[in-house]
């Protein structure tokens, strides 16, 4: 009884949050994200050759990552470059990405985190975490570093759902405040 | 539960006004599922005399699943063996691919999908009412094959009897009723459909779908006289004895295990024994009608009778000056399982409520040590001793039962914190917690509430808390935390201060400070009960 409940709450959680960003007239992540990748391979590569010499093995694209506003009250989204080796490593920075503001006025809700892995399969991004007792936020934060995470790993048209483990275990809630489904599902295409 | 019941019935007939009501009032508008309120994110609407709620709220109660298409804007609602397909802003649904007319299209609104409760419920075998009162949809769901039971709340002998004959299941389609007798009036502000008169024809068809009992009450209406029209006699029982001992109800039956309806009004109780009749041992009068000995206080008569001969109801009638309470006792019954039994008492009454459970809760403990402070001090910490402060003061008011949700440093999931409040029944629930961000210049007091119950607690408790914390103010926001989503009294999570703030810490881990704000904290509980 109590594992329906929270299955259809799970359901629920993600049908709201996939209706919610269907209310908004802008066009949600989705539809840009095949650009980005595409887009990536090329010219993004030349725009970032100054900043990051990347080793010639390693693949470049830019993201979306999401961080805290200045009063940790909204998301902000910023375009940022990301290098990796191979396709599936593309994730683990995508994520790496979030510990790190390229802003110093941006709050980077991932600090203190470490990922322990990311696997793909089926569509199911698994990523398995660590935390340090520092990066525990409070409600508001918590609140806004699922839903970076969330917009962060959902920009990968390749994921339709996301599951988020603290030291293998998939627990209740992640911080304290925020019930952690497992797993996440994308929510608007 | 009982008042709300009461409620249910006495005002199934402004089922009928209520679409020309619908644009009177702007008062919130309430969920109940089973009797049990249900939080929804966004307000419920009414539009043209429909109520439209959140889907998560329709999904989570009705247990359906939920599928959402983006390029036909649809919402695929699943349960069991009915699938309704419903299309934001159109009039028009899909049930197991057949057309229906809708009287109200589902919406998007502030990010949520709104859908018709009504007939979404119908159409997966909800029973809904609507109260117009109180401002409530009530849903009815009878759980894992469970006798649903059905509530019916009696003035007089004169309605008993018409009402009898009503099945109360039908009483679900009246709105359409209501709505296809005024057309014009329901559709002003749009302009009118080509074809005003199909909703008739798709509302026709949904009576006997949702109301399996209708047919078989039509038959026993006409004439008892043919037996292949009474499936009742088949089953029929006997009600042999009825007495009254020591505030308990004993009623003796045979005929296989007995089902008995009650229902409680403010001076009466009715149980009513669906296909039964009464013993000719039970003696009755020239009326029909047959009383039962007792010398309690609480009660004026009981009264018996066959209240139905068609459908062969029996009825138990207890009078009374103060409303009753019946609790079925089984202690007898599985030695007799013809036998049923109440234990009847008063019933307290809710608006002279003496005692009221406050439930205190500090974030975090054990293992999650919550936030970490710039001086390396644990939240869990402080808001133990913050909340013990309440707790404290609360012990003191003769009004007040505070409960607390951890004493000592102990972890709990979320779901322990609302079990502890939702099981006990808990008045109001508060969660205090210390913030922390990621930056350290940000500082100030937050107050969170998710229910629409919740917020005007939460912006009294604000006010004061602003005032006892002297922080910037951070306002009072609505966020979907667990305890405050999960919990069914009115409930909020307060973010005292930054423990990432060196300006808010230092105050946080004074005494002083823990006494004012603890001093607040309760001064706002207090308001919100109106005690003083």
């Amino acid at each position: 009884m109590h594992k329906r409940r929270l299955q259809v709450a799970v359901l629920s959680m993600t049908l709201v949050a996939l209706l919610s960003a269907c209310g908004q007239a802008k066009p949600p992540a989705q539809t840009q994200a095949p650009q980005n990748s595409t887009e990536a391979q090329h010219p993004a590569q030349g725009s970032q050759a100054q900043t990051s010499p990347p080793a010639d093995e390693n693949k470049q694209m830019t993201i979306k990552a999401y961080y805290g506003d200045e009063q940790g009250e909204n998301l902000v989204e910023k375009q940022v470059p990301i290098s990796f080796k191979q396709e599936n490593d593309k994730y683990k920075a995508a994520l790496e990405a979030l510990a790190n503001s390229p802003d110093p006025k941006l709050a980077p809700l991932f600090k203190g985190f470490t990922i322990r892995s990311v696997a793909l399969k089926d569509k199911l991004l698994t990523v398995d975490v660590s935390m340090s007792p520092e990066s525990r936020l409070g409600s508001g934060g918590e609140a806004l570093l699922l839903q970076a995470l969330k917009k962060t790993i959902f920009q990968f048209s390749e994921i339709d759902s996301f599951d988020l483990l603290l030291d293998g275990q998939a627990v209740e809630s992640l911080m304290g405040h925020m019930d952690l489904p497992h797993p996440f599902h994308k929510s608007t295409p | 539960m009982r008042v709300i019941t009461t409620l249910i019935s006495m005002l199934l007939v402004s089922l009928l006004i209520f679409p020309v009501m619908a644009f009177a009032a702007e008062q919130p508008i309430h969920l109940f599922m089973n009797g049990k309120q249900l939080a929804a994110e966004v307000p419920p609407r009414i539009v043209k005399g429909n109520t439209l709620v959140p889907i998560r709220v329709i999904a989570e109660s009705l247990g359906s699943k939920v599928q959402w298409d983006e390029k036909s804007r649809k919402v695929t609602l699943v349960k069991s063996d009915v699938t309704i397909q419903l299309f934001i802003d159109k009039n028009e649904a899909l049930v197991n691919d057949k057309r229906t007319k809708l009287e109200a299209a589902p919406q998007i609104s502030g990010g949520n999908t709104l859908l018709p409760v009504r007939f979404v419920s119908e159409q997966l075998g909800v029973r809904v009412s609507w109260d117009e009162l109180t401002r409530s949809v009530f849903l009815f769901q009878a759980e894992n094959g469970e006798e649903e039971v059905v509530e019916e709340t009696v003035s007089s002998p004169v309605e008993q009897e018409e009402e009898a004959d009503k099945p109360p299941v039908p009483v679900a389609g009246e709105p359409s009723r209501t709505d296809t007798a005024e057309p014009s009036r329901t559709n002003t502000d749009e302009p009118a459909k080509p074809n005003t008169t199909e909703p008739d024809k798709s509302n026709a068809d949904e009576p006997s779908k949702t109301s399996p009992a209708a047919p078989a009450q039509e038959n026993s209406d006409k004439s008892g006289t043919d037996p292949s029209k009474e499936p009742v006699k088949d089953t029929i029982a006997t009600v042999t004895s009825i007495s009254f001992e020591g505030d308990v109800l004993s009623v003796k039956t045979n005929g296989g295990k007995p089902k008995a309806n009650v229902t409680t009004a403010a001076n009466q109780v009715i149980i009513e024994f669906p296909a039964s009749k009464l013993d000719p041992a039970l003696r009755v009068n020239a009326k029909g009608e047959g009383t039962v000995k007792e010398s309690s206080a609480n009660i004026s008569q009981i009264r018996y009778l066959l209240f139905s001969k068609e459908s062969s109801i029996v009825r138990i009638i207890i009078d009374s000056a103060k409303k009753l309470d019946l609790k079925p006792t089984s202690i007898q019954a599985a030695a007799d399982p013809g036998l049923l039994a109440w234990k009847i008492s008063v019933a307290s009454l809710q608006t002279s409520k003496d005692k009221f459970k406050v439930v205190i809760d500090p974030g975090h403990g054990g293992k999650d040590s919550g936030a970490i402070s710039v001086t390396k001090r644990n939240e869990k910490d402080l808001v133990l001793s913050l909340a013990t402060k309440v707790y404290k003061l609360l012990e003191q008011e003769p009004r007040i039962e505070p409960e607390m949700t951890r004493s000592t440093d102990t972890f709990l999931e979320l779901s322990e914190r609302t079990a502890f409040a939702n099981e006990m029944k808990a008045d109001l629930f508060v969660s205090i917690h210390g913030n922390s961000a990621a930056k350290e210049s940000v500082s100030g007091t937050e107050t969170y509430y998710y229910t629409e119950q919740s917020q005007q607690f939460a912006n009294l408790m604000h006010g004061l808390l602003i005032k006892a914390t002297g922080f910037p103010d951070r306002k009072v926001k609505q966020n979907d935390f667990y305890v405050i989503k999960n919990t069914t009294m009115p409930s909020i999570l307060m973010e005292v201060g930054f423990l990432t703030s060196q300006s808010d810490e230092k105050a946080m881990f004074q005494e002083a400070f823990q006494d004012r704000v603890a001093a607040s904290i309760v001064a706002g509980i207090k308001q919100q009960l109106n005690i003083d």
